[in-house]
């Protein structure tokens, strides 16, 4: 992945070094042809100078070439020689300077080798038809070079030098102007995903109020229609569980005018309560769905729950005259939703009484297991009914299926929820659930098995 | 005994009047928290069933208004909320019973029957399941007519057990209505009262659920 960070500071960093570069170069070129033009003025007017101290003695002098010393080479002192040129005699020179002619009488600057070293030589005239003076002027380049360059490096060197200073200083700028989508990256990363609260920043700028602002809509919308489905399911629960209600009650006045007992009286009783734990089962699948489980996080404690579900089911275990246990530990603890744990307890405890026959047994366990790689809290339920052909382990999960139909051999009533609802609240438990036949009482045995961290 | 039932559904309201009437309940029905409060703050009922859902008042703060004047007075709460906060805070508020619709009419019965035990003022004060009687009001207890003599706490369990017929109270349930909070409770206190009482009334009178706790089968 991209940073846009570190895209900005390399770009910016190498297009400013690049133009800098550029800069400094032009710089340099130019202040060199300057300088050069500087220099060669210079020499021209040192010419001019030394043309005033040729006077008339000048006019009948001549140097004996023969008296100049021979010089050895590359111990010149000074780095500007000139010669006085008269008719072709040499009449002056200054220390250091060849007797002899070194470059061409033409009024030019040329560039001319001498004693090892590169001289930018000017050759002026100066007098009449009658006088012929050249004054010959030189100047080693290399000086001039080191000179100018000298004082042009120092000119540039900043620029230069300053390279580290800009990079940091885009470093911090980029670094500040992107604070505010770092500020809405880490609130995104941190945001859990049943929070829909609006995100907050607080340097606000106009590229991202855009966004955040369409962000905090988009959030708001669905918050929205979270809290209408969640008021939806509870109206309906509140619109169905009235009239459920009312059949009830006027059934059982129904019932107590009857006196005797009556067939279709039965049926109606019947219907009636497929109809109750539908609605229940529908509700307990809603509320136990991911957006309503808020209350995840909480310790509880699994035995106790366990104790709530047989007594709120013991009517009917007991109207089938079968044996319920819960054996394990007490103090089993796991992290999760105690109402969506209370209802797949329930569901699987229901399941093992209705799916059984009468005088059977219900065994539920609740003990902890340790590996070596980690621990975990494993709830069973055990029956001694008929249990499920291995082959439709995986159906049973499924919404709305059940074993053969609606002709369960049981002839018990049910809607199909029970085992979709329980493998539901599994999953959002972390937890894994297994089917298999129970070795003791040779039912269905249910095993769930709840991480422990 | 007498009844009043505050409950805005007509059908439901007619419905338990009907049934309640049948069992020789006094029953008056409103369908408003404010007529509910002026009817209790005129002639106090024995009991109210409140109904959670009222289109005027909050259900819970009806039963805040009606605890402030009438501490004693025992509330039913009905309500088709059957989440387990609003259960905990209805009992919080004071609450003496809970039940969620739809609801069976022998279960309202049977809760509205251990209210008016537990205040004294039912006609019949006995509780009688096979052959063993409790008498609520003179603390006495039968079997097949006969008295037997119970320990306080023996009688309180048997009465616990009685009371709620059908259903299984847990050891923790027990020990909770047995024992004052902070009182010594030896780990098997409620098993050793539950054999005595096994001892006198037989012993498949109290069953045993593993793992669960105890409890007297409904007649």
């Amino acid at each position: 992945m991209t940073s846009i960070r570190k895209y900005l500071i390399f770009i910016l960093l190498s297009a400013i070094t690049l133009i800098n570069f550029l800069a400094a170069l032009h710089g340099y070129r130019t202040s060199m042809d300057a300088a050069e033009k500087i220099f060669d003025e210079k020499l021209i007017q040192i010419s001019d100078l030394l043309i005033l101290t040729v006077n008339s003695d000048f006019n009948n002098r001549t140097i004996n070439t023969s008296l100049i010393p021979t010089r050895s080479q590359g111990v010149i002192e000074n780095q500007i020689f000139y010669q006085i040129w008269k008719d072709d005699q040499l009449i002056d020179f200054s220390q250091d300077a060849s007797g002899h002619i070194l470059t061409e009488f033409n009024g030019n600057f040329e560039n001319i080798n001498y004693d090892g070293y590169r001289w930018r030589a000017l050759s002026k005239f100066y007098g009449d038809e009658k006088n012929k003076i050249w004054i010959v002027i030189a100047e080693r380049i290399d000086v001039r070079f080191t000179l100018a360059e000298s004082v042009i490096v120092r000119s540039v060197l900043p620029i230069v030098a300053s390279l580290p200073l800009i990079a940091l200083i885009i470093w911090f700028v980029v670094a500040n102007g992107l604070k505010p989508l770092a500020q809405l990256t880490s609130q995104l990363s941190q945001k859990r995903a049943d929070d829909l609260s609006p995100l907050t920043i607080k340097t606000v700028t106009v590229e991202l109020s855009q966004l955040v602002d369409s962000a905090n809509n988009l959030l708001r919308r669905l918050s929205d229609s979270f809290d209408r489905e969640k008021r939806f399911a509870s109206n309906a629960a509140h619109e169905l569980r009235t009239p459920m209600s009312i059949l009830r009650i006027h059934l059982y006045n129904l019932q107590q005018d009857l006196k005797e007992p009556n067939a279709n009286f039965k049926e109606l009783d019947e219907g009636l309560k497929r109809l109750e734990h539908l609605v229940e089962q529908i509700l307990t699948l809603h509320r136990s769905s991911s957006e309503n489980y808020l209350e995840s996080g909480k310790n509880v404690c699994l035995y106790e729950i366990i104790q709530d579900s047989v007594s709120h089911l013991y009517w009917k275990i007991d109207n089938k005259n079968q044996i319920i246990e819960l054996v394990g530990e007490e103090a089993t603890c796991v992290v999760g939703d105690k109402f969506a744990l209370s209802a797949l307890i329930t569901n699987l405890i229901d399941n093992a009484s209705k799916y059984s026959p009468e005088k059977s047994e219900i065994l539920v366990s609740v003990l902890s297991k340790e590996t070596p790689h980690k621990k975990s809290i494993v709830l069973s339920v055990e029956d001694s009914g008929a249990g499920i052909p291995q082959d439709k382990y995986e159906q049973v999960f499924e919404r709305f299926y059940r074993v053969d139909g609606d002709q369960h051999s049981s002839g018990e009533k049910g809607c199909g929820l029970g085992l979709s609802i329980v493998k539901h609240i599994v999953e959002l438990h972390d937890a894994k659930i297994s089917l298999s036949q129970s070795p003791s009482l040779g039912g269905l045995c249910v095993k769930i098995e709840f991480p422990v961290s | 005994m007498n009844l009043l039932i505050v409950e805005d559904d007509v059908s439901i309201a007619s419905g338990l009047k009907q049934a309640l009437q049948r069992e020789g309940f006094a029953v008056n029905v409103v369908d408003r928290g404010k007529d509910a409060l002026s009817t209790i703050d005129i002639q106090a009922p024995d009991l109210v069933i409140l109904d959670l859902g009222l289109p005027d008042m909050d259900g819970l703060s009806i039963l805040k208004k009606i605890r402030q004047g009438h501490t004693r007075l025992p509330v039913l709460i009905l309500t088709a909320r059957a989440n387990l906060e609003d259960m905990v805070e209805g009992l919080d508020l004071g609450a003496d019973d809970y039940l969620s619709k739809p609801f069976q009419m022998p279960e309202l019965l049977a809760r509205v029957r251990v209210l008016e035990r537990r205040l004294g003022i039912s006609n019949s004060n006995k509780l009688t399941i096979d052959n063993v009687s409790i008498d609520t009001s003179a603390h006495l207890t039968y079997l097949d007519d006969n008295v037997v003599d119970l320990s306080r706490r023996e009688y309180m369990l048997l009465k616990a057990l009685m009371e709620n017929a059908g259903k299984i109270q847990t050891r923790e349930a027990l020990e909770n209505k047995l024992y004052s909070w902070g009182e010594e409770v030896a780990s098997n206190a409620v098993e050793v009262h539950i054999h005595h009482l096994r001892k006198k009334f037989g012993t498949a009178f109290i069953k045993t659920i593993r793992g669960v706790g105890y409890t007297v089968k409904k007649q």
